[in-house]
């Protein structure tokens, strides 16, 4: 089995293993629509990752790579994908990047459409979230508050109810 | 001119003609990458809020019912997003919890209060955020007559549970 190329949007080549590739749904689609399988020789050109710098890309395939044997695990079934605030400590160390590094490595994940990637980086940032007030949240990801003072006294007053809540029983725990 | 191109200049297959003229450029080249690549990378922070909807979506998706009133409160895209929970797939109410249930989440809210008067319009409130649920279950008359004049709106609800304790006074 020959590696296949792949080149970034800012025209870097990355040699990867099939079975890395196999992660990426949209990728493993592709090559079933084109009619290459593993028997077939791989493409001679490089095949164009538009949407996907070199530097995201590297850091794409360094998960791929690692996560390369997790993919016989059954990810609609496994318990193990479910947890929230439990996220594998080698994808913790990976995630340990910049903000806009970690969006963009969220834009690559659902553009490439890699379930398991998506699924920790979508997590890391939920958790970043997680307990923090609306100002709070505006503050660690640099939102402005466009709402007029007409439009928060609104949605004060329909979220007055939620005074009446008494705690959140389980805070999204394992099923 | 074409004399001092001979000289080479250190510019090797520069198309500059005069060796100064080139040598003053390439600083200047190198000068302007270099605040281009510094001013890349401070402008280069993509902002959460620049996703799609839908990856924002993904994110909303792993959060319990707390963090989402909170999120709804950040700016008018959020609120926006957040006014359906279209990925709640069940639902279980009781007179004290509302617990709704996603492929990533599972949680739950108590009243503080057993004031069915209360109650009810913050059930319903939260219901009508969750219409494409597939599952509710309802363990309360009063709850169950509130749902009664909202049904037709979840198009999707395959099964809808009454426990024995739900006609329960």
């Amino acid at each position: 089995m020959q590696p296949i190329k792949l080149v970034s949007s800012d025209g870097e080549i990355f040699e990867v293993d099939r079975d890395v590739i196999k992660l990426s749904t949209t990728l493993h689609t592709m090559f079933q629509d084109l009619g290459i399988d593993e028997a077939s020789q791989a493409p001679t050109d490089p095949i164009p990752i538009q949407n996907v710098n070199g530097a995201i890309l590297r850091k794409v395939i360094q998960w791929c790579v690692y996560h390369r044997a997790d993919q016989n695990v059954g990810d609609e079934n496994d318990p193990r994908e479910k947890r929230t605030d439990d996220i594998p400590s080698w994808d913790v160390e990976f995630l340990k990047i910049d903000q806009g590094m970690l969006f963009e490595l969220i834009l690559a994940a659902n553009y490439l459409d890699i379930k398991g990637l998506l699924d920790v980086t979508c997590k890391t940032v939920a958790n970043m979230i997680k307990g923090k007030t609306p100002e709070e949240i505006r503050r660690t990801f640099n939102i402005k508050n466009d709402f007029t003072p007409e439009e928060e006294e609104q949605i004060r007053r329909e979220n007055a109810w939620c005074e009446l809540m008494w705690k959140v029983l389980k805070h999204n725990s394992l099923k | 001119m074409s004399g001092s191109e001979e000289n080479g200049g250190g510019s090797t297959g520069a198309v500059a003609t005069d060796s100064t003229l080139s040598t003053t450029s390439t600083v200047c080249t190198a000068l302007s990458v270099a605040s281009i690549s510094t001013a890349i990378s401070i402008d280069f922070l993509l902002p959460l809020d620049s996703f799609p909807d839908d990856v924002l979506f993904a994110v909303f998706k792993r959060l319990d019912i707390q963090n989402r009133l909170n999120c709804a409160k950040v700016n008018n895209r959020w609120n926006k997003l957040l006014k359906k929970w279209v990925d709640i797939q069940s639902i279980s109410i009781s007179e004290k919890h509302f617990s709704v249930k996603n492929e990533y989440i599972e949680s739950s809210v108590t009243f503080k209060i057993v004031d069915t008067a209360r109650i009810n319009p913050m059930v319903l409130t939260f219901l009508k955020k969750c219409t494409h649920i597939f599952h509710l279950v309802i363990h309360n008359a009063q709850i169950l007559k509130y749902f009664a004049t909202i049904w037709s709106k979840f198009q999707n609800l395959e099964l809808l549970v009454l426990p024995n304790d739900t006609f329960d006074e």
